[in-house]
């Protein structure tokens, strides 16, 4: 049953919005296991779906690269769920008001991650499109779920709004290449010749993706909204919704315009080298570590577009490998900004300062996903990038390769501020006094463990790689 | 009968004169979202734009491809979607009008990127909030 862990998320849910009804306030604890079984049994079921197959006369396919997308996915979810658990019942030393409703919150946030995954199994337009809108509009309700702090409102009213002009844009792209072709289905564009309706609609479509994939210039609503969302949210911002702009930006530029991706390799690389230098640049003075989170998810956007410059038969690896790489590294220092939050509210760079004399395990593990963001060496987010820079340099972009290696400089310059902070510095007079709880303590061991692995075993890149390249290479033209 | 009045009587509206509309219509709601000051004017102008590229999608099925119904289709899609993207859109707003008193986007600058450093949430709320109370004053003084 190829749609079996699509279909365990949205049980899951529904049954956590009816268990939510039910439940009393001293067992309102059981919806937060019953999203995280949910979550562990759809990526047990996303293990056991084969690599290649398709239902409902080919209109929804599973393939080696939706595999993995989903598993992504599926993965970040549950980690996510870990993240908020603290928050949403109040077991936090500094009470944060307005946020609360697990039931609900859990439930919408199912929902965005079984749309994230329909989105990379649709291979017509219709399945697409409200997949996608299935994937954003929950997560506009999840900015603004802190009804009482005015940026989160405000980070809702921005999401909604710029979300909102993004599908416009991709609909009318849409709506111009089924104009084109005829069909609703996304293979049929394959054929498409050049005509100036088609590089209108690739633009509008490009824009879109920009959109979600916060690429520049269109990454203008990201700082706000990662600063005004919940903190578990900003994380699932930074992980999700970045992957979700990945596949979304896959099922486009490969599948549907396949016979195109060599001729917009200039354009991408483009795009790619001022993310890279814009995000990298605007987080030297940021103070706020949600805004400075959201400056890094930009300029990590970049990276991961170099994965589309080709040649393709290791592009998509090794965009799927840094995407890995990145959840766990990103997921791991969230798993710490949110105890510090959860413990003393309080969100600024500065405030980190001593931590690695008050609770040195945890500072250990943020320096150690702080130095994978960066790319140090032994680390998984060096070998990302480095697949990632020798699929530009293989394209012969060689002049994208010197930018993002100025970039991984300033990178390295931004996220030593913080291990700074926490290693240099005296301690923070009023640090966090409660250690990390357990669901938090679980999150940062298993996704820091992760980290390190992925960097050091080839398996997991051995694994990506082998299963993608044989599909691809079936599937590309030549 | 003047000339001109039997001519665009005798002349059915064609594939092109449809798309003109659309994209007529796309631009009207562009241009409303980039001057509209009230959220709620913004999500009525973001309504023209998916309601212009679901208009596409039946156009081109009725000029194109008349024996399918897979534009027709989707377009039905896009209308339900649409409706939840405004009601989601609306309960934020709502939510938002309850606490600070106003919708205009205008006045949405309460997170910037930074000139002096910040405090704490804490502190950082209260001199928003104070801003914001004196705008409002300044704006029902007069």
């Amino acid at each position: 049953m190829l749609m079996l862990p699509e279909i365990i998320v949205v049980v899951t849910a529904m049954a956590v919005l009816v268990a939510d009804l039910f439940l009393t306030e001293r067992l309102r604890m059981g919806v937060t296991w019953l999203s995280l079984a949910g979550l562990a049994v759809a990526a047990g079921a996303v293990f056991a779906t084969p690599m290649n197959g398709s239902m409902f006369g080919g209109q929804f396919v599973v393939d080696a690269v939706g595999w993995w997308f989903k598993l992504f996915f599926v993965i970040s979810g549950f980690f996510t769920v870990l993240l908020s658990m603290d928050l949403l019942h109040g077991r936090t030393t500094c009470r944060m008001r307005g946020i609360g409703s697990p039931g609900e919150y859990y439930t919408v946030l199912l929902f965005t991650i079984s749309g994230m995954m329909y989105l990379v199994s649709a291979r017509d337009m219709v399945l697409l499109y409200v997949s996608l809108e299935l994937a954003t509009i929950p997560l506009f309700a999840l900015a603004a779920w802190r009804r009482e702090d005015i940026r989160s409102g405000e980070a809702g009213l921005k999401y909604v709004i710029v979300g909102a002009l993004a599908s416009a844009f991709i609909l009318y792209g849409l709506g111009l290449i089924y104009g084109l072709t005829g069909q609703i289905s996304l293979d049929a564009a394959r054929v498409l010749k050049g005509s100036p309706a088609f590089w209108f609609a690739a633009a509008m479509l490009t824009a879109g993706i920009g959109f979600k994939l916060t690429l520049v210039p269109f990454h203008l609503w990201a700082a706000d909204v990662f600063e005004g969302a919940p903190m578990p949210i900003t994380a699932y911002l930074s992980v999700a919704s970045k992957g979700t702009g990945l596949a979304f930006m896959f099922q486009l530029f490969f599948r549907m315009m396949g016979g195109w991706v060599h001729d917009w390799a200039l354009m991408i690389a483009l795009f790619a080298a001022v993310t890279m230098t814009l995000g990298n640049c605007v987080a030297i003075v940021q103070h706020n570590i949600k805004r400075f989170m959201a400056f890094s998810a930009i300029s990590h956007a970049g990276v991961f577009i170099m994965g589309f410059l080709g040649p393709h038969d290791y592009g998509v690896p090794a965009m799927l490998f840094y995407l890995l790489a990145y959840i766990a590294s990103t997921l791991a220092l969230f798993a710490g900004i949110v105890w510090y939050s959860n413990e003393t509210g309080r969100e600024t760079i500065r405030d980190y300062r001593g931590l690695s004399r008050t609770n040195p395990l945890m500072a250990l593990a943020m320096m150690l996903a702080l130095f994978s963001l960066a790319g140090i060496p032994p680390l998984s987010g060096f070998v990302g990038k480095f697949f990632l820079f020798s699929v530009a340099a293989g394209a012969g972009f060689h002049w994208l390769v010197g930018i993002a290696a100025v970039n991984s400089t300033i990178a390295l310059y931004n996220y030593l501020r913080i291990v700074r902070e926490m290693y240099i510095e005296p301690v923070h007079e009023d640090g966090p006094a409660a250690p990390a709880s357990w669901s938090l303590s679980i999150t940062t061991a298993v996704l820091t463990t992760a980290l390190v692995l992925l960097g050091i075993i080839p398996f997991f890149y051995n694994a990506i790689n082998g299963s993608t390249i044989a599909w691809l290479s079936a599937v590309l033209p030549h | 009968m003047n000339p001109l009045i039997a001519q665009i009587a005798a002349h059915s509206p064609g594939l092109r004169d449809w798309l003109a509309l659309t994209s007529v219509i796309f631009s009207i709601g562009l241009y409303g979202l980039l001057t509209r000051r009230n959220a709620v004017g913004i999500l009525m102008a973001v309504e023209l734009m998916l309601n212009s590229a679901a208009m596409n999608f039946v156009i081109f099925n009725r000029f194109c491809l008349p024996a399918r119904m897979d534009g027709s289709v989707m377009a039905i899609f896009v209308i339900a979607v649409a409706a939840a993207e405004v009601v989601v859109g609306m309960a934020i707003f709502v939510a938002l009008y309850r606490y600070r008193g106003t919708v205009d986007v205008n006045q949405m600058n309460t997170m910037q990127d930074p000139v002096i450093s910040i405090e704490g949430p804490g502190d950082f709320n209260r001199e928003v909030m104070k801003n914001i109370n004196k705008q409002y004053k300044s704006r029902h003084d007069h």
